[in-house]
């Protein structure tokens, strides 16, 4: 069975290279491709995707306005953010919204395609950075500053410490002698403690900050 | 007192006139003038009492005739009581004071007093200054006082010994005189005149030596100045006939003129007395009286002392008025300051406030323009991303298309992920919130760790926990990561190794990294200037550092970065 993906991505040009990009592949085809996410609703009813591509900065209603929206209207639906910047409030708030996955457009179109596949699976793909850049901001939090905290189990601190120290999954692996696939879902879990808190204050920073 | 108020009938009894229609307080003032100038001649002291009574009240109530003539009748005491400073400093107050009244009478008064207190101190050049200024607005305005205006520069000519102008203005104000139409009158003010220009005219031909009309002027002047009570001229023409008797060897008569001075009671012209006591001890010495010269001597001493503590008590008024004035000069000038300090307060008030708003305004539109740099910028790059991630799919899909392409398509797909790295990493260095050493060294780490990974080469990461905190400028942020990428990019072409070791420490001011690995190396002495070695030697240099590479064949390679930081 394909996975169906929807895009939205304001560039027109990416926009109609990523169609063709995802179209190429066997196992995934293209549903829709929009330029905005003003209509969302309605484009993600026509298109009925299994993994939706989500630009951060587009016009009109923010990337991170509509992966709420997704995520309350269509849970199934998995969302890989993209961007061109590290920035590290948008990413924050957009993992914390419900985003499985974000990408920097600078990947290489091979790993883009991987990527959508995961996040279909449900895995948490990520640039290095960008994950790290999370995680850091996860840690940072302190237990009397929201009460929102996020409550990591043992391993997960552990996996995530090694994360904010910039090895990789594959050094972590073999630090905490466990196989790579399992340092995802490690690190998976630590992303869906994120999602529960789609209204979190992050959230609504980002889009004020969008909009301002 | 030559030049005096009671001069002017018609203006005192305009003044009195006025007086009379005025408040109470005013009227006080005038009342009190009236008793200074009564007393001015026969009880200078009482008088100088009053004056200065008027005068206070003039300054309370701002009257500036009062002032004016508190002060005339003051000085007219002052004068008979031989307290010549002190009768300077209050006419040097007349003259500010007349300006300000804009009025030729006052003018008149105030330069005739000043004239007045330095002919009686002797200071005659400057006191004809003074007494031309005078004669000047009475010619102009063709005042009837004119005649004393002449008759008053016969003493000053005295003084300064020039008997002819003396005798030639004494006569000519008297000449004068007798054709002015008060002449005849037996009021006050034209018996004061006759009494000084008698004088005067005594004093004047004295001087030249014609005694006789000397002494008949001064016969002329003595009733008259008993009949108007005019002490002072009536001892100076008493001293001036004992003078001339003296000069011409009478002196019986000499004695009897200079004992008429000394019989006369009160503190008045204790200068006069003090010249017929001398006078009398002079001639009995000549006269060989020995006992006699002896007690008019004793009597001059005794009047000089009393005059030193006349001028003692003189010294004292002046040193009570000038205490006053310095009081109300001070108040005046507190008041000032004060009102100075509140002004200046205020205005740098103003400054501040407009000063901070200035900046304010500034910032804000700096702000402005600043965000609206980031978001073209922040457009631009969103744009130009974009646009290098569709040409690098569009390459990538162009493979499975044309096979034989593949080279080209895999060198295309390669310049644009350059691109996209050098973007990347020229936004990130362009952030200022990357200014801290701990952001440049965790990207350090995230290159390394995923371009190593690739390759199967173990990293070994670790740096020093303080540098966290320091700040890099963004040239030097650029070069430290560009060095190191450049190294780290050799290790994975060259090298061969199989581990890594980065080491960023910290020493003094100064930042130490080292990159060594376990690969082949290379003959450093050889390789002097390859392309690589380029760059790495322009980032160090920009960073005013220094590097160094050292390599054994076999034994891997060693590379080394210090530079120095605030």
């Amino acid at each position: 069975m394909e996975i169906k993906v929807a895009i939205f991505e304001d560039n027109k040009l990416l926009r109609e290279s990523l169609q063709q990009l995802v179209n190429s592949v066997e196992d995934m085809v293209c549903n829709g491709a929009f330029a905005d996410a003003n209509k969302l609703e309605r484009n993600i009813q026509s298109a009925n995707p299994d993994v939706v591509m989500m630009d951060i900065d587009m016009p009109g209603v923010s990337g991170i306005e509509a992966v709420q929206i997704i995520k309350e209207k269509f849970p199934h639906i998995h969302i890989l953010m993209q961007t061109v910047f590290e920035e590290n409030d948008k990413i924050f708030a957009a993992i914390c919204a419900g985003a499985s996955g974000y990408m920097l457009k600078k990947t290489a179109p091979q790993k883009m395609i991987e990527a959508i596949r995961e996040t279909h699976f449900g895995g948490a793909p990520m640039t290095a950075s960008v994950a790290i850049k999370v995680l850091q901001m996860v840690r940072q939090q302190s237990p009397t500053s929201t009460h929102e905290f996020i409550d990591l189990s043992e391993r997960e601190n552990e996996i995530l410490a090694l994360l904010v120290k910039a090895k990789s999954y594959k050094a972590i692996a073999s630090t905490c002698f466990v196989s790579i696939d399992t340092v995802k879902t490690h690190v998976r879990h630590i992303y869906e403690k994120l999602h529960v808190h789609s209204k979190s204050e992050a959230v609504a920073k980002a889009i004020h900050q969008k909009l301002v | 007192m030559l030049f005096s108020l009671t001069s002017y009938p018609q203006w005192f009894d305009s003044v009195k006139h006025a007086a009379a229609t005025q408040k109470i307080d005013t009227n006080k003032v005038q009342t009190l003038i009236h008793l200074c100038e009564a007393y001015a001649f026969s009880y200078p002291d009482t008088a100088f009492f009053y004056g200065q009574q008027a005068y206070a009240l003039s300054e309370k109530l701002d009257y500036d005739n009062g002032r004016l003539f508190s002060i005339i009748n003051i000085n007219a005491a002052l004068y008979a009581m031989g307290n010549y400073t002190l009768e300077l400093d209050y006419a040097f107050k007349l003259l500010p004071l007349a300006k300000r009244m804009n009025n030729i009478y006052a003018t008149g008064f105030s330069n005739g007093a000043v004239g007045d207190s330095y002919a009686n101190l002797g200071e005659y050049s400057t006191a004809m200054k003074y007494y031309r200024e005078v004669l000047k607005i009475g010619i102009r305005e063709k005042l009837p006082e004119l005649h004393r205006m002449y008759s008053m520069l016969a003493p000053v000519f005295i003084g300064m010994q020039q008997y002819d102008s003396a005798l030639f203005y004494a006569k000519k104000g008297y000449a004068l005189f007798k054709t002015s139409p008060c002449f005849t009158s037996n009021d006050w003010d034209t018996k004061w005149s006759e009494s000084a220009v008698y004088t005067e005219l005594g004093n004047a031909f004295a001087g030249k030596g014609i005694y006789d009309s000397a002494l008949f002027y001064y016969r002329r002047s003595i009733p008259v100045s008993e009949y108007i009570g005019m002490t002072i001229n009536k001892i100076d023409a008493f001293n001036g006939m004992a003078s001339i008797f003296r000069q011409v060897h009478k002196f019986d008569s000499a004695k009897w003129y200079a004992q008429k001075v000394l019989i006369e009671k009160g503190p008045i012209h204790p200068a006069g007395k003090q010249k017929a006591a001398s006078l009398l001890a002079d001639i009995y010495e000549l006269q060989h009286n020995a006992d006699s010269a002896l007690k008019y001597l004793h009597l001059a001493i005794q009047l000089k002392d009393s005059l030193y503590n006349h001028e003692k008590m003189m010294a004292f008024q002046n040193v009570l008025l000038k205490q006053n004035e310095k009081e109300h000069a001070v108040e005046v000038a507190t008041s000032a300051l004060q009102n100075r300090y509140r002004l200046y307060f205020v205005i740098s008030g103003l400054i501040i406030a407009f000063t901070i708003t200035a900046i304010f305004i500034r910032n804000k539109r700096q702000k402005q323009l600043q965000n609206i740099r980031n978001s073209i910028a922040h457009d631009l790059h969103d744009d130009i991303g974009s646009t290098l991630s569709s040409i690098s799919i569009m390459s990538e899909l162009a493979k499975a298309k044309s096979p034989d392409a593949l080279p080209l398509l895999n060198s295309i797909g390669e310049s644009t992920a350059v691109i996209q790295e050098n973007m990347s990493d020229i936004v990130w260095t362009v952030n200022p919130q990357n200014d801290q050493l701990e952001n440049v060294i965790n990207r350090m780490n995230l290159f390394a760790s995923e371009i190593l990974d690739v390759k199967n080469i173990e990293l070994q990461f670790t740096s020093d926990e303080t540098l966290a905190a320091s700040r890099l400028t963004m040239k030097q942020r650029k070069n430290l990561y560009l060095f190191f990428k450049e190294a780290i990019n050799n290790v994975t072409k060259y090298s061969e190794a199989s581990k890594v070791i980065v080491s960023i420490s910290r020493q003094d001011h100064h930042i130490n990294m080292c990159i060594k690995d376990d690969g082949k190396g290379f003959d450093a002495l050889n390789v002097v200037n390859g392309n690589g070695m380029n760059t790495m030697r322009k980032r160090a240099e920009e960073l005013n550092g220094y590097f160094n590479i050292s390599s054994e064949i076999n034994a891997g390679t060693s590379v080394q970065l210090k530079f120095k930081i605030t």
